[in-house]
């Protein structure tokens, strides 16, 4: 077992490095680069750069030189000092537009995940135990809906209902008397109320997907012949419906939870905009559009680092649940 | 052989009249239409019949293990012979979901099932299902419960009982499974046994294994079983008396003996002739019973078996219910060849 986790971390170091190389390309072939950007934006001003000024820019910004040189440098400062490179857009390292957005997006994404199994998973074991009845259909009816609804317009209806409601369209994370406030027990209250709509937005379309999906596994489950055996040998439903088709239901669903790492770390984009959050997906997503390329290179490198170990995660977790995959790592 | 005196005693388990009911779109089926039977201390009763004819939802309904679907109505009467407390009571009146039920089921009655891979969890340990069992029933003390799990699998022919009892269901062969399953079913001493196809999903010489072994512990045990097959050539092996299903009938019911030297009604006939037997002429096809089953939903009062049987009686089999006719003492039929009341006939 141990054995196997070494062997996939070591793997991981190839994959990355293949999809930085690819990242960085990609970002590169749009037409025009930070400089032009930046320049288009200094004439809208009406600040008009001469193309001399715009090439002592890119040497500057180091711009001019071949596409796999930028990487290659880009690639040695992250691998020897871990440093990420400059971020043109907010005239900062890297490393510190991250560390800025870091804190808020990991605390909404995980009370997002939280929320999102904790609703969804019982509801999907009682809509399939209670299938075909009023709840079923209650539960399943505003599942589909949420699967449906665009998560930008929820938002807008959730802060119209807000501010008709209570007055407050609770915008953004903190109250303007806060935002700059040092931490205290008013500031997280004040945090938590600003959290329910992101929270509700943010985790509404996995809730119900994930309602979906456990329902379904758990039909399958229930009919299991083993549930009857267990059924035989008098047990109570209770117990039964536990130890044997919730349990066997888990696993798939576990099997995905490496695929949700990525998005913990960089919160939802749109939605963010929408409710003025300050996250780490607008940052990315304003990146990507201004050619701010180290900060959106790192972003995507970043994911993809995630997306990967979360896969590995996943498998590790699943061969600790799964005993037919425990037994085939034991075998190796 | 003292079926006779067995018969006078008591029986265990006596089910009468049981019918099971399910809703389809297209109308109610009669899945099971009024079935009698008894079960007797130490005896095997062999329940045969061919696929949907009903015979394992009426064992599975003993126990009221059936799903929600199955309206079940009849009487089933329990008598322990040996718990004061149990002495006589009507499973089906009992709530399905309820204590009473659950504390005969595994208990008293113990069932075992066709497919010894997917009726084990592939999520627990062989000992981990086995030991459920012993612990709701026998003792809450998990080593004693470990110590009957393990004596139980050394009784059932598993060897290194200590390293199986940690092993997964897919670490099992078929045949240790089903093994695996019987010393479940066994390890709370049930004084019935139903066997729900228990041997089919295995090969030939497994199946051999396993129905010895279902002897040998009925032998030391001394419980009932009632063996639920379509194979024939089980029934002669195990069962001291039979039942033969169709379309949720028992159309004929004799001592095993009975059913293969002197069968009555056609379709227990049919079943016999087409069975392989040694030494037969090679050269001739193995006969089959033509035609399929009808479903059983919205039928007239009629033979179940009218439009495959050979020796049909127009106006007669397809216009009213077959009703019961003894043979002898031991031997019953449904079927109007040996009936009196042929009312169509003499009009």
């Amino acid at each position: 077992m141990l054995q196997y986790i070494l062997k996939r971390i070591l793997l991981v170091i190839p994959v990355v490095l293949f999809i930085s190389f690819i990242v960085f390309y990609i970002i590169q072939l749009p037409p025009g680069d930070y400089v032009s950007n930046y320049s288009a934006k200094m004439s809208a001003a009406g600040d008009v750069m001469t193309p001399v000024e715009m090439d002592e820019m890119r040497a500057n910004l180091g711009l001019d030189r071949p596409i796999y040189e930028q990487y290659f440098v880009w690639m040695k400062k992250i691998v020897t000092k871990g440093d990420f490179g400059f971020s043109f857009n907010y005239n900062k390292p890297v490393t510190a537009v991250i560390k800025q957005y870091m804190g808020l997006t990991l605390v909404v994404s995980l009370v997002t995940m939280v929320f999102h199994y904790v609703v969804a998973i019982p509801i999907g074991i009682y809509t399939a135990v209670k299938q075909y009845t009023a709840g079923d259909y209650f539960f399943s009816g505003l599942s589909f809906i949420g699967m449906a609804t665009p998560n930008f317009l929820l938002a807008i209806i959730l802060m119209y209902l807000s501010y008709t409601w209570f007055g407050d369209p609770l915008l953004g994370l903190f109250s303007s008397e806060y935002v700059n406030a040092p931490w205290s027990m008013d500031k997280v209250l004040d945090l938590m109320k600003h959290m329910v709509i992101p929270v509700i937005v943010i985790g509404l379309a996995s809730t119900a997907d994930l309602i979906r999906i456990m329902r379904g596994q758990m039909l399958d489950e229930l009919n299991k012949p083993n549930v009857v055996t267990a059924r035989a040998k008098g047990l109570s439903e209770f117990k039964i419906l536990f130890k044997y088709p919730t349990r066997a239901a888990l696993n798939p669903i576990v099997s995905t939870f490496g695929w949700s790492l990525s998005s913990i770390f960089t919160g939802a984009t749109i939605t963010a905009i929408v409710l003025n959050l300050p996250l780490q997906g607008p940052v990315m997503y304003n990146a990507l559009l201004g050619q701010d390329m180290y900060l959106a290179g790192s972003w995507l490198l970043f994911m993809a680092l995630l997306t990967v170990l979360g896969t590995l995660i996943s498998d590790i977790l699943l061969a600790w649940l799964d005993p037919k995959i425990r037994t085939e790592f034991r075998g190796n | 052989m003292t079926t006779q005196a067995a018969q006078s005693e008591q029986p265990l388990l006596s089910v009468q009249n049981l019918k099971i009911r399910i809703q389809m779109d297209n109308g109610e089926m009669k899945a099971v239409d009024g079935v009698d039977f008894e079960i007797h201390k130490g005896k095997t009763l062999g329940l045969v019949g061919e696929s949907g004819c009903g015979k394992s939802l009426t064992s599975r309904a003993i126990i009221s293990i059936n799903p929600k679907e199955c309206k079940t109505s009849g009487s089933i009467v329990y008598r322990s012979d040996n718990e004061a407390s149990l002495k006589k009571m009507d499973l089906l009146s009992l709530n399905p979901t309820g204590k009473q039920i659950r504390s005969i089921r595994g208990r008293k009655i113990a069932m075992i099932f066709q497919e010894p891979m997917t009726a084990f969890s592939p999520m627990y340990t062989i000992g981990n299902q086995i030991m459920e069992a012993i612990q709701i029933h026998r003792t809450k003390n998990k080593k004693e419960a470990k110590k009957i799990a393990l004596e139980m699998l050394a009784k059932v022919g598993i060897s290194d009982q200590e390293k199986r009892f940690d092993q997964y269901p897919h670490e099992f062969s078929g045949g240790m499974r089903q093994r695996a399953m019987i010393s479940m079913a066994l390890s709370c001493n049930p004084e019935i046994l139903i066997a729900d196809e228990p041997t089919t999903a295995l090969d030939v010489t497994i199946q051999a294994q396993v129905l010895e072994l279902m002897r040998s512990l009925q032998a030391e045990l001394g419980m009932a079983i009632l063996l639920v097959t379509h194979d024939l050539g089980i029934i002669a092996q195990m069962c001291d008396e039979v039942a033969v299903m169709y379309l949720g009938k028992i159309v004929e019911q004799a001592p095993v003996k009975e059913i293969f030297y002197n069968p009555k009604h056609p379709y227990t006939k049919g079943l016999l002739k087409s069975m392989p037997r040694l030494g037969g002429d090679k050269s001739k096809r193995l006969d089959s019973i033509e035609g399929s089953v009808p479903m059983p939903i919205n039928m007239p009062p009629m033979c179940g078996f009218y439009e495959r049987c050979k020796d049909r009686i127009e106006g007669v089999c397809n216009t009213q219910a077959v009703p019961k006719t003894r043979i002898s003492d031991q031997h019953s039929v449904r079927c109007f060849l040996y009936s009196e009341q042929r009312e169509g006939e003499s009009q």
